[in-house]
């Protein structure tokens, strides 16, 4: 072993002041100390200094210093948001017209979350085009739907209508009606209901359905969520030979976004650093609960996921998405059974 | 630190949903340890108490993004440590003089008049050669025997290696035991 130098055992000064030493360190230490009078000396200054360091008295922050603090803390955004919005008075404007298109929302989704109304709703809808929805709305454009539609290129709008079978007075008719890019589906899947509304409805249904009983089911609608999740990945041709119609309806993100914000129990916000790894650990945290992504869009600021959690792991879920970033919940389940199915949008 | 894990959790679960009397606290427990830090860094106790609010307004902004991983007060240290360390990094800071209260010392109970003016030259001297310390040295001095703090929770509010802590503590030390020689017996 190498002798032991004075500055070797000057560089043990540190540890012995914060008792860091280990048994060893400590033996050879006092042993030179005990010999070599200038390190002994050195100990003594070295030992006194960090003494006097230490005895110094702690600093004290300024009187008043907590409440400037306090004064120069941004007030929460619902104060600053009551700020703008409220004053000064003649911004009411805006305000009223807030409040109708929040109305006329409320009057969309609950339209939408309402078989009755839906159902009332079928007859009085034109009856051939199966593309588009057999709604009241004045007019529809051809294949333009409230909901949902497939983005495929444009299909003949003259399709036979000797083909297309009037609209089923019951959902137990098959839907064999004549439109040409839908007749090979049909071929597949004769007994499928194929009408857009239908297909849309399959999908709602799959947002409803718990994850035992779509299991059980049949497998178009997890087929769907699957199609949804990835929306970019599948093109026109993939779509087109799709066996499911299901996912056929959620191929375009505009329509899953209007879809899952219609349909949600929960909207979410959650600020993160990182988008992508955040978008990452939601997804598995989803999955280890039971739930599935059903769609996923990003518009360069904004991931929005549309999820679905069995409801007895929300809390677990919620918890989980509190410790990813600043979570600011709308709308609550207070059902603990089927699914919950939340809109959760990662922002940075 | 002084403060146990169980206590800051529950701070931090408070300061979550925005309460302002966690925030309150939060400020009122951390504040003169803040203000230490920086005081010792700047010796000018207008830039130290300028850092120390800024310090509390960026965790207030940034709580969102904690984690929890970190005790309270070691994040609070990391912000207010990297907080002077730009300030001082920094061009265009301005050149105050320095406090001369920057560093106190409680004079000894019943010490005569010749200790005391001796002891206030031991704090000038004191104070004059931490202010000397190079900055990656002074900062660790001032978190490990002036504020407390263990190697590992240096190392996390600096983010540097344990190793480089010890070696940066020691360093610093030993330039002042020897800047101080003149005063040790």
């Amino acid at each position: 072993m190498a002798a032991v130098t004075c500055q070797d055992i000057r560089e043990l000064f540190s540890a012995r002041v914060d008792d860091a030493l280990s048994a060893d360190e400590g033996a050879r230490l006092d042993a030179h100390l005990a010999t070599c009078a200038e390190c002994a000396r050195e100990w003594l200054h070295f030992e006194r200094t960090v003494g006097l360091l230490r005895a110094t008295e702690p600093a004290r922050a300024p009187a008043g210093f907590v409440d400037r603090v306090m004064a120069a803390r941004p007030r929460p955004w619902y104060r600053r948001l009551a700020r703008v919005v409220l004053v000064p008075w003649p911004v009411k404007v805006p305000l009223e017209a807030a409040a109708i298109v929040l109305v006329a929302g409320l009057a969309v989704m609950v339209f939408q979350r309402s078989p009755e109304l839906q159902q009332a709703a079928r007859p009085s809808a034109p009856p051939a085009d199966v593309a588009a929805p057999a709604r009241d709305v004045p007019a529809p454009p051809p294949g333009g739907t409230l909901l949902l539609h497939d983005p495929t290129p444009p299909r003949p709008a003259s399709a036979p209508p000797a083909a297309s079978a009037p609209a089923p007075a019951s959902p137990s008719e098959p839907g064999r009606r004549g439109e040409a890019a839908l007749a090979e589906e049909t071929k597949l899947r004769p007994a499928e209901p194929a009408p857009a509304d239908a297909r849309k409805e399959a999908v709602v249904e799959s947002f409803r359905q718990s994850p035992e009983s779509r299991a059980k089911s049949a497998t178009p609608p997890d087929a769907a969520a699957k199609k949804a999740a990835e929306p970019d990945r599948a093109g026109p041709a993939a779509r087109q030979s799709a066996p499911a119609p299901a996912p056929l309806a959620l191929q375009k993100s505009g329509d899953v976004q209007r879809l899952t914000a219609a349909t949600a129990d929960v909207q979410a916000r959650l600020v993160v650093a990182d988008r992508v790894a955040a978008e990452r650990t939601v997804r598995d945290l989803v999955t280890r609960a039971g739930g599935q992504l059903v769609s996923r869009t990003d518009d360069g600021t904004a991931t929005v996921l549309a999820l679905a959690v069995p409801g007895d792991r929300w809390d677990d879920v919620k918890r989980d998405l509190e410790n990813l970033g600043a979570l600011r919940l709308e709308g609550r389940r207070e059902d603990r059974t089927g699914l919950v199915r939340i809109t959760l949008r990662l922002e940075r | 630190m002084r403060e146990g894990l169980a206590d800051d959790a529950a701070l931090l679960a408070r300061l979550r949903t925005g309460d302002t009397r966690a925030f309150e606290e939060l400020v009122t427990t951390y504040q003169h340890r803040l203000f230490g830090v920086a005081l010792r860094m700047l010796g000018s106790r207008a830039e130290a108490e300028e850092i120390a609010q800024e310090t509390f307004l960026r965790a207030h902004r940034a709580l969102g993004e904690f984690r929890g991983e970190a005790r309270l007060g070691t994040w609070l240290y990391a912000i207010a440590s990297r907080l002077c360390l730009n300030r001082l990094a920094a061009a265009s800071r301005r050149h105050e003089a320095p406090d001369e209260t920057a560093l106190h010392q409680q004079p000894a109970e019943g010490a005569d008049a010749a200790a005391v003016m001796e002891q206030r030259e031991l704090q000038a001297a004191l104070h004059d050669a931490v202010a000397a310390l190079p900055e990656e040295r002074r900062i660790v001095v001032v978190l490990r025997d002036l504020e407390g703090l263990a190697y590992e929770e240096i190392a996390e509010v600096l983010g540097l290696p344990l190793n480089t802590v010890r070696s940066r503590l020691h360093r610093a030390r030993l330039d002042l035991k020897a800047k101080l020689e003149r005063w040790l017996p």
